[in-house]
């Protein structure tokens, strides 16, 4: 009880076991600093100072060796728990010195041991020494055995086997951690089978079985002692083993796996895969409540066969991790891992190459693998095709699907001709829906990655997989509804169809998405398209930076880049605000110009501000839907606009011709394109073309559009030519023909498009 | 339900029993005792000390368990102390002794240990002499001795 009239407390007045409570925080360097505080505090830290023996650098070798520290070693080594010794000079001085007695020929050597310097030892470590010398063994012996408290022991100097193994198992009796790191040869079984039954943790580095007939009689000694006396091993938690059982894994594994217990909950070290694939040491094994859990990429041998892997993984039924590479899964492998996967949570074959695995299997592993989280197998499309049908036809088993990564195959109309087979296109958004569906079943889904780079199978090209999801709203995206979860999403290579309104729905409804992956354009018109103030993205959650290897990646938009201070600055390509008078200026100036337009130079300056542009450059890939929606955009949002100049390949698309169109055409081969184009646009297309569009802005006095594959009819058009001058924006030289539309606010305007010439 | 506590100074303290129970000690005789309204005394903590104590325990009530990991390797064990806790421990050294001693007694191990923390943290990094300022410690070495067990303790001093 504490009273007013007791003296102030201090640290060293603390009991014994509440001050001990405060060392575990103190390095070696401050308890070196308390020892020279006072009397008091000397005698209290001094123990504690010396616990721990641990001299590595040269620098605390020398200090160490200095006279005053050796008189007070010898003070003090009572005090020392732990020695660990790696320089030679310590090993000299640490063991206990020997002395002959009787050494004459024919007569038995006695050798006498000083007691050495230590006889408290909790942990003793044996650091690499380069040369051999027998005296070293037997003083190491020495030192062993006047230490009878040993509980952590790690060899990694060379010793005669015989004396090891002696050493081991008979004079460490509360031997807790055994530390094998040396390589060692010699009868692995007994050493097994011998060792003291507290042990806890056991790591052999590099042990190498002998048969006791090639190993000397000592071994065999304590071999025939072991069989009548079987010791248990129910304290054994951790054991790991590497080397060489010399083809003996069995009847050297086996005896002692069954002196342990369940308590052993970790068996490993290098190669030791090899034993899961031994069906009666995996089922030893598993008796243990041991499994294969990881057949891991790491783990295993390149050279593995195919057979082995499938034994490997049908004798560890519980696993529930494999992280394979795709050469090392055959058909075999991959029938064992359909087998074989009710437990499996991870399944992950990362690497190029075609082999045993399919899209099959894969079905069948969602189909039954209930605690599947991770699924990724990117590269399988390469080999064979994981379809939506067969993805489709049965029930997937598991709903925790976390991460996703692999590519699927759907049935859809040919991309690049406009077909007007609407059944065919129905049918195709409806698996498309159905598959997306499914993945927005998967609420706790965090990254998404469902297509990617694939071979072409009719081509052999590698490129964009032409039947990938398009990931459209038309297609189901809005499947995706549930992913509250999802973090990354990636339609790099599936992105071609994708436009604002899916990325305004992805903004809206995937609510915790940080990293979307795609290509330039999309991440372009993402950034074009939410500079506009009109459609700003709401800024929601504060997001934390992404990991620096993902920034790298060029096609990647983070949520961070969607502020408005961010797009303005970094908003190019897709659109140029410019004052209108600079680009009309040059193009008067064009030498080739046959008819420089008087209207546009006489717009109004005052409105050349940002926010009501008056000149626009739009240039996009082949994304027809993309510009139709971004002309809307523009028309709604730019009201000022004057002047816009399109880039697109296919302008033909959006600007079809009417069906009583005139045409005049310089060669009949023009005149069938342009036949076979206007019966390609499907009647649900043309039901809104751009110049449906912009007939709807009534300042628009001239829009350029530039044609590389076919010609658009336009009345009153006209054809210049730019010259490659430098004093024009880069999208400007790039320019070779350029058709300017005028009188876009003339009420005859839907009706125009009826001739063309081409230069 | 509440706990009444009394203090090695009579002091009464009544708190929730979630409160009380972050006391191991305390736990165990509630346990012991069963649904009881008698106050429970705790002669060796005085009044001043058992309001720090409970004003750990109030802003911790929520904390989860401790599982407690063993450690043996001193290198692992991080002295981070939480920036609430730290300001807790911002006491004068007798005061900080105080609570150490009743939070080995009540058995209050995260808050043991934040004590044991602080006082590491004082030592941690100083000179013998700012350590006997920091403990106002009289240095009681001859010079000659404290050269003496410079040499022997400095193979130590490397990190």
């Amino acid at each position: 009880m504490i009273s007013p009239t007791t003296p102030p407390l201090t640290l060293l007045m603390l009991p014994a076991e509440v001050f001990e409570s405060v060392l575990p925080f103190l390095s070696q360097y401050d308890l070196a600093q308390c020892v020279r505080v006072s009397q008091a505090w000397n005698r209290v830290f001094v123990p504690h100072l010396w616990r721990t023996l641990d001299i590595r650098s040269h620098r605390q070798l020398k200090r160490f060796l200095t006279s005053e520290t050796q008189q007070a070693l010898v003070k003090n080594a009572k005090f020392v728990r732990a020695l660990c010794i790696i320089h030679k000079k310590l090993y000299h001085q640490f063991l206990p010195s020997r002395q002959t007695l009787i050494a004459e020929p024919g007569v038995i050597r006695i050798d006498v041991f000083a007691i050495g310097l230590f006889a408290n030892l909790r942990a003793l470590e044996l650091h690499h020494l380069r040369h051999r010398r027998d005296d070293h063994d037997l003083s190491i012996f020495a030192l062993v055995r006047q230490n009878p408290s040993l509980r952590r022991l790690k060899i990694d100097v060379k010793m005669d086997p015989r004396a090891l193994v002696n050493l081991v198992t008979k004079y460490v009796p509360n031997l807790r951690d055994l530390d094998l790191s040396v390589t060692w040869r010699g009868d692995v079984k007994v050493l097994l089978e011998n060792l003291p039954e507290g042990i806890r943790t056991v790591g052999l580095r590099d042990v190498h079985h002998r048969t006791p007939d090639n190993v000397g009689k000592a071994t065999r000694v304590v071999s025939g002692a072991s069989s009548t006396t079987m010791k248990r091993h129910h304290a054994l938690e951790s054991f790991s083993i590497g080397g060489d059982l010399a083809g003996q894994d069995e009847d050297v594994l086996l005896p002692f796996l069954e002196s342990c217990s369940q308590n052993l909950k970790s068996f490993g070290g290098k190669s030791s895969v090899r034993f899961f694939h031994n069906a009666r040491i995996a089922s030893a094994l598993s008796d243990l409540g041991i499994f294969y859990k990881e057949p891991s990429r790491q783990y295993l041998p390149p050279d593995e066969s195919d057979a082995d892997v499938a034994l490997g993984i049908s004798l560890n039924p519980n696993c529930t991790s494999i992280d394979l590479q795709l050469r090392l899964v055959g058909p075999l492998a991959a029938a064992a891992i359909v087998d074989n996967c009710e437990r499996l949570e991870v399944l992950d074959i990362m690497d190029s190459g075609a082999r045993g695995l399919l899209g099959s299997h894969l079905q069948a592993i969602l189909g039954k693998a209930t605690r599947l989280r991770r699924l990724r197998a990117h590269w399988l499309l390469a080999a064979d095709k994981i379809s939506a049908t067969d993805i489709l036809s049965s029930e997937w088993a598991t709903t925790s699907l976390e991460h996703v990564d692999l590519k699927i195959d759907v049935p859809r109309v040919d991309n690049d001709t406009l077909s007007n087979n609407t059944e065919a296109l129905q049918s195709s958004h409806d698996t498309q829906r159905q598959v997306l569906r499914r993945f927005g079943q998967q609420t706790n889904l965090r990254a998404l990655m469902i297509g990617g780079m694939a071979v072409t199978p009719a081509t052999g090209v590698f490129g964009h997989q032409r039947n990938c999801l398009e990931m459209t709203l038309e297609s189901g995206l809005d499947g995706l509804v549930g992913l509250r979860n999802l973090e990354l999403l990636d339609i790099h290579h599936m992105d071609h169809r994708v436009g604002v309104p899916e990325l305004e729905w992805m903004d809206q409804n995937l609510l915790n998405l940080r990293q979307l992956i795609a290509s330039s354009t999309i991440i372009r018109i993402l950034r074009c398209y939410l500079d506009r103030p009109h459609y700003l993205l709401k800024s929601r959650t504060k997001i934390s930076p992404p990991p620096r290897a993902q920034i790298k990646h060029r096609n990647l938009l983070h949520r961070q880049d969607l502020s408005p201070k961010s797009l303005v600055s970094k908003a190019y390509g897709i659109m140029f605000t410019l004052p209108c008078s600079t680009p009309i200026s040059r193009s008067r100036t064009n030498p080739s110009s046959r008819n420089p337009d008087t209207r546009v130079q006489s717009s109004p300056p005052s409105l050349n501000t940002p926010e009501t542009p008056t000149r626009l450059v739009v240039s996009l890939a082949n994304q027809d839907q993309l510009l139709l929606r971004l002309l809307r955009i523009i028309c709604e949002s730019m009201t000022q606009l004057q002047h816009l100049r399109l880039f697109q390949k296919r302008l033909i698309r959006i600007f079809p011709l009417s069906e009583g169109a005139q045409t005049t055409t310089t060669s009949m081969e023009m005149e069938e394109s342009h036949r076979i184009q206007r019966e390609s646009i499907p009647a649900w297309r043309r039901s809104s073309t751009g110049l449906d569009i912009l007939s709807g802005m009534k300042t628009l006095r001239v829009l350029e559009a530039q044609i590389m594959e076919h010609p658009i009819g336009i009345r009153e058009m006209e054809v210049r030519e730019f010259p490659n001058s430098q004093s024009l924006s880069e999208i400007e030289t790039q320019t070779k023909r350029t058709i300017l539309l005028n009188d876009l606010e003339d009420p005859g305007l839907d009706k125009c498009g009826v001739g063309y010439r081409w230069s | 339900m509440t706990v009444i506590l009394v203090s090695s100074d009579n002091q009464d303290f009544k708190v929730d029993k979630e409160v009380a129970e972050r006391s191991i000690l305390i736990k165990n005789m509630l346990e012991d005792v069963g649904e009881s309204d008698s106050p429970i005394p705790l002669p060796n903590v005085t009044s001043a000390v058992l309001t720090k104590v409970i004003e750990y325990c109030e802003h911790h009530r929520n904390d989860p368990v401790q599982v407690p990991e063993e450690t043996d390797d001193p290198r692992k064990r991080s002295n981070d102390i939480e920036e609430w806790d730290m300001k807790f421990m911002q006491v004068d050294q007798e005061m900080l002794f105080e609570i150490i001693l009743a939070a080995n007694y009540l058995d209050i191990k995260p808050l043991l240990d934040v004590g044991c923390k602080t006082v590491a943290n004082i030592i941690k990094g100083k000179t013998p002499e700012e350590i006997r300022k920091a403990f106002n410690i009289v240095n009681d070495f001859t010079p000659e001795e404290e050269a003496q067990i410079k040499k022997e303790n400095e193979w130590a001093e490397d990190r």
